[in-house]
């Protein structure tokens, strides 16, 4: 309770002082800095060497506090002035099917004639873990792979980068909102594809209206040829399998409709998406219908995307 | 990143930090114990193999374990010999060499890192001479060397090295900054002593009981006088005074412990106006665990500060309230013609006419009656006695061989050689037993210029003499080994004994006297470390308030708050300097910054960008802009800049003039009257 209050108020601070952009330079604006547990206990030793020193009367002792109150103070400058030579740019999100992981690809890149460097860890907000990219190892492009749940458009969430170098002393970090929406697409539900064909219902809200059924021929079965037009009265003859055709002028005809409305909406759109997908694939035309909507029968990826894009944002706000 | 794991096979900081614990067990030789030394040296040698590799087995945890039990037992065994101090030490190092044989994760590393920091400061305690100093500052450098490539594993060696070094050089100038101006505090609390760095003079003396004296070379003290040196006659720093005696056994009596314990607690104040010819003199003792000053007759500490470190003794010894654990500075004040009278309540003649109970030393026994029938002046039978030595044929030697029945007989009228316990034991007991009161001051004698106004004295330089009150009311110093070995006591122990030094080791310091260039070199050497000594061990609170009247003229709480500020501006300052990015340094490149003048002038007036296209690009996007003159003016001018940037044999001084000369001229045009473009090509449809 007190922690999500926490977290949505650092947020909104964190919306203002640094806010979403696709490129990122780091400045003091959006550069934080803090001393790591190791950094608090260099401090400790610090002060055990003091007092060493001074009941020893060892100036040596002394100096060598001294000196390393100085290293962790230039530390601070050195450990900012490494991590603010990072540009990040976004590159985007690759889109996925709910349930399949997404990977944002961001790319490092440095604006100054010395390249950062040391070990930078990214990392997604609230997350304990992620990846630790050496930014001596020449690697402009970064994967950061995200787990997604469920269909629809969301915002990227924003991304922890942090550094140690040079001594561990201090922990550099920002956290980067890169304004880039992340689109997941429904889950695929299998469906027999004979729907397609006999114009079964699916579900209760999804009805597959098929055209024409005209017979037209038979032909020789191929490999991946649907079970379902398999010729099975002829198989049984003992002929060749066959495979019937259908003279198809389904443009307009072969039609997805999905009730936006329905009970089992989340498997009707898992459905369609899944037949979508099937079309596209068999290069047959479709249209689909989204409550009101209809998106007029066509085919092709982009068609396929947009489709996929208008099942995934049902019920929600875009 | 705390937990996770770190690999082993190749891994460069493990390395690193391997060696820097190694050398740092080995500098730290002085308190570690040899199988704690050797359990180091194992753990990084079986890092170098694993370095070179891999992980080929697991080290179980159950091993480890039985080997941390074991070295803690016989930690706790070896403990009796030595100090808390050591003991502490031992544990850190033994700790540190078995988590560095299971050093696995970047926690452990950071761990480990830690202790090795301490135990350099630890090292610091035991030792510090400049060259050890040195040598530790190179292990800091390599265990922060050892952070960076933690954190950047990476990154190219080189690049790692410089910035190591730089963020030492870095450091530097501001730690020492703080160093000066830091307050230095007084100790908070009292620390534990090492019992094995006890070294130099003994509380006890037994003449008998030593056969051959071994010298040893290391220094005691380096003593600086504002004024002239005082002669080497005079040259007897005084230690410990011995009073009780034995028989055999001449050791510090009871009641003087016990007044110097009380000491501790009364509070001393400073004589206001010193009566007398007082001279200035500075004391570095070298740290030598043991509570006693080395000063000569008769001293006092001369400021506050020295005044609350430093005991005056009843007996004219001085002491020190804390053991000398690591190099101090004393600042004393002597005055040679002092006298030391007698305590008023008869303490002193009590316990200097006290003789062992035992009927040891018959022989000078009677010796003391005959004299004391003859001589009825005290002072005369003093002289006789020291006439004794002279006209009976005494000789000095190291290697009196041992007399441990009746010590004073067998010296007196048999061996007749010895050296200066041999003599002071024997003069002081015979005194005694003629009634006059007398007792053995043991210190130390001679000592070496090492400047105009500075001595430093050496082991060897132990010397032990006979304080006697001939008259019952003031103490007077009698040496009865000058009176064999004058040499002694005119040229220092070294001349004396150049007969007898064959033995000693080729390089040691008593050779150096034999060969000019070793001497000459152990005198530089001498001389940066007393350098050293006095300007950066003994920097104390004292020298550093003196050093802020010296800029700041009368300490008031406002100017010391503007000095506070002013430093922290000048580091404020160094920071900046380090930091701020350097403008200039983007146009290094002298053609870069031609090309980019004419390009950023030519933006301005045309309104095209150059943005990232190449200079041919931008010549092609120019041509509708710019009139016929000017244009075949920068076309020149790109081809000349192209065969400068991507020809090798271009770069060539003639070819720079001509593009410097271009630019100029096209510069020059395009300013004429800004007639070098004409209107877009676009607006003049």
């Amino acid at each position: 309770m007190f922690g999500r209050l926490r977290n949505r108020l650092l947020l909104r601070w964190l919306a203002a002082r640094i806010p979403g952009h696709r490129r990122h330079t780091l400045n003091m604006q959006s550069v934080f800095i803090m001393p790591t547990r190791f950094g608090v206990y260099f401090f400790v030793l610090c002060a055990a060497l003091f007092i060493l020193g001074t009941n020893y009367q060892n100036n040596l002792l002394l100096l060598l506090c001294y000196f390393f109150l100085s290293v962790s103070l230039v530390t601070i400058f050195t450990s900012y002035q490494n991590f603010a030579r990072l540009q990040i740019q976004a590159r985007g999100v690759n889109t996925v099917y709910a349930g399949d992981e997404a990977s944002f690809q961001i790319q490092l890149s440095s604006h100054s004639h010395q390249p950062p460097a040391g070990q930078l860890t990214i990392r997604w907000w609230g997350h304990k873990t992620g990846i630790v990219v050496d930014l001596d190892d020449s690697t402009e492009e970064v994967h950061l792979p995200r787990a997604t749940f469920r269909r629809g458009v969301f915002a990227l969430p924003r991304v922890t980068f942090s550094s140690l170098y040079p001594l561990g002393l201090f922990r550099c970090w920002t956290h980067l909102d890169f304004a880039q929406p992340m689109m997941v697409f429904p889950r695929l539900e299998p469906v027999g594809d004979h729907h397609v064909n006999f114009q079964q219902s699916v579900g209760k809200g999804t009805t597959l209206t098929s055209g024409q059924e005209d017979f037209d021929s038979l032909r020789a079965y191929r490999q991946g040829d649907p079970i379902a037009r398999i010729a099975w009265k002829s198989l049984a003859k003992g002929a060749a399998p066959a495979v019937k055709t259908f003279s198809e002028p389904a443009n307009f005809n072969t039609r997805l409709q999905v009730n936006p409305v329905s009970q089992t909406l989340e498997k009707d759109i898992s459905q369609t998406a899944y037949l979508v997908v099937e079309l596209t694939r068999r290069q047959q035309p479709f249209a689909l219908q989204i409550g009101p909507h209809t998106y007029a029968a066509a085919t092709g990826r982009a068609h396929r995307d947009k489709c996929l894009r208008a099942l995934s944002t049902i019920g929600t706000q875009v | 990143m705390k937990g996770t794991g770190l690999p082993v096979k190749g891994h460069r900081a493990t390395l690193i930090l391997s060696i820097a614990m190694l050398v740092l067990t080995v500098v730290l030789n002085q308190p570690l114990m040899g199988w704690v030394m050797l359990m180091m040296t194992c753990a990084a040698v079986i890092r170098f193999y694993l370095f070179r590799a891999g992980q080929t087995q697991k080290l179980s945890q159950r091993l480890v374990n039985l080997l941390a039990v074991l070295a803690c037992i016989a930690l706790a065994w070896f403990s009796g010999q030595q100090g808390l101090l050591e003991i502490m030490v031992n544990l850190l190092v033994t700790g540190c060499a078995l988590k560095l044989l299971v050093l696995r994760r970047t926690k452990d590393f950071l761990q480990l890192t830690a202790c090795a920091f301490f135990l350099t400061g630890c090292a610091l305690i035991f030792e510090q001479a400049l060259s050890t100093a040195i040598v530790l500052s190179i292990i800091v450098l390599l265990l922060l060397l050892g952070l960076q490539q933690l954190y950047a594993p990476q990154l190219a060696f080189k690049k790692h090295l410089s910035a190591n070094v730089k963020l030492g050089l870095q450091a530097l100038p501001i730690a020492s900054l703080l160093f000066l101006i830091m307050p230095q505090l007084p100790p908070l609390w009292g620390m534990p002593a090492g019992k094995s760095t006890q070294t130099g003079l003994s509380e006890s003396m037994t003449p008998g009981d030593i056969a051959a004296l071994t010298q040893s070379t290391d220094r005691v003290f380096t003593a600086t006088f504002s004024q002239a040196l005082p002669p080497p006659q005079q040259r007897y720093w005084r230690a410990m005074v011995l009073e009780s005696f034995n028989g055999n056994t001449w050791t510090v009596s009871e009641y003087r412990k016990q007044q110097q314990l009380l000491s501790q607690f009364t509070t001393r104040t400073l004589e206001a106006e010193p009566q007398g010819n007082w001279a200035e003199y500075q004391l570095i003792i070298e740290p030598n665990a043991s509570k006693w000053l080395y000063a000569l007759d008769v001293s006092r500490p001369a400021d506050r500060a020295s005044l609350t470190k430093v005991i005056s003794n009843q007996d004219y010894s001085l002491s020190t309230v804390q053991p000398v654990m690591s190099k101090q500075l004393f600042d004393m004040q002597y005055n040679a013609d002092a006298k030391k009278p007698l305590a008023a309540n008869g303490i002193d003649t009590q316990l200097n006419l006290q003789l062992p109970v035992s009927g040891k030393n018959p022989r000078a026994k009677d010796w003391a009656q005959q004299l004391r029938h003859r001589y009825s002046d005290n002072n005369a039978l003093v002289d006789a006695i020291m006439r004794y030595f002279a006209d009976q044929n005494f000789s000095y030697t190291l290697t009196p061989g041992a007399m441990p029945e009746h010590p004073v007989d067998t010296f007196l009228f048999e061996r007749q050689a010895g050296f200066c316990a041999h003599y002071a034991s024997a003069m002081t007991y015979v005194l005694r037993e003629t009634g006059i009161p007398a007792r053995i001051v043991s210190g130390y004698q001679g000592g070496e210029a090492i400047t105009q106004n500075a001595l430093s004295v050496y082991q060897y330089d132990a010397h032990a003499w006979v304080e006697a009150a001939p008259d019952g009311k003031t103490w007077e110093r009698f040496d009865p080994t000058a009176m064999v070995a004058m040499s002694r006591l005119q040229y220092g122990f070294q001349q004396s004994m150049a007969d007898q030094h064959a033995d000693m080791p080729l390089f040691s310091r008593a050779r150096a006297r034999d060969s000019a260039l070793l001497g000459g070199l152990f005198a530089m050497i001498d001389t940066v470390n007393y350098q050293w000594s006095r300007w950066v061990l003994g920097f104390d609170n004292e020298r550093q308030q003196d050093m802020l009247t010296d800029i700041l003229g009368e300490k008031t709480t406002t100017k010391l708050a503007l000095f506070g500020l002013a430093v922290m501006l000048f580091i404020t300052g160094l920071l900046a300097l380090y930091f701020i990015p350097k403008p200039a340094a983007r146009y290094t490149d002298e053609i870069q910054r031609l090309y980019d003048s004419l390009s950023a002038r030519l933006h301005k007036l045309t309104g095209v960008e150059r943005a990232n296209l190449s200079a041919r690009q931008y010549l092609h996007l120019l041509a509708p802009h710019l009139d016929a003159q000017t244009f075949s003016l920068f076309e020149q001018f790109t081809q000349q800049y192209e065969k400068i940037r991507y020809v090798p044999s271009g770069q060539q001084r003639n070819h720079y003039a001509r593009l410097r000369s271009q630019h100029r001229i096209l510069m020059k045009q395009l300013k004429k009257g800004m007639g070098g473009f004409r209107p877009s090509p676009l607006t003049e449809e």
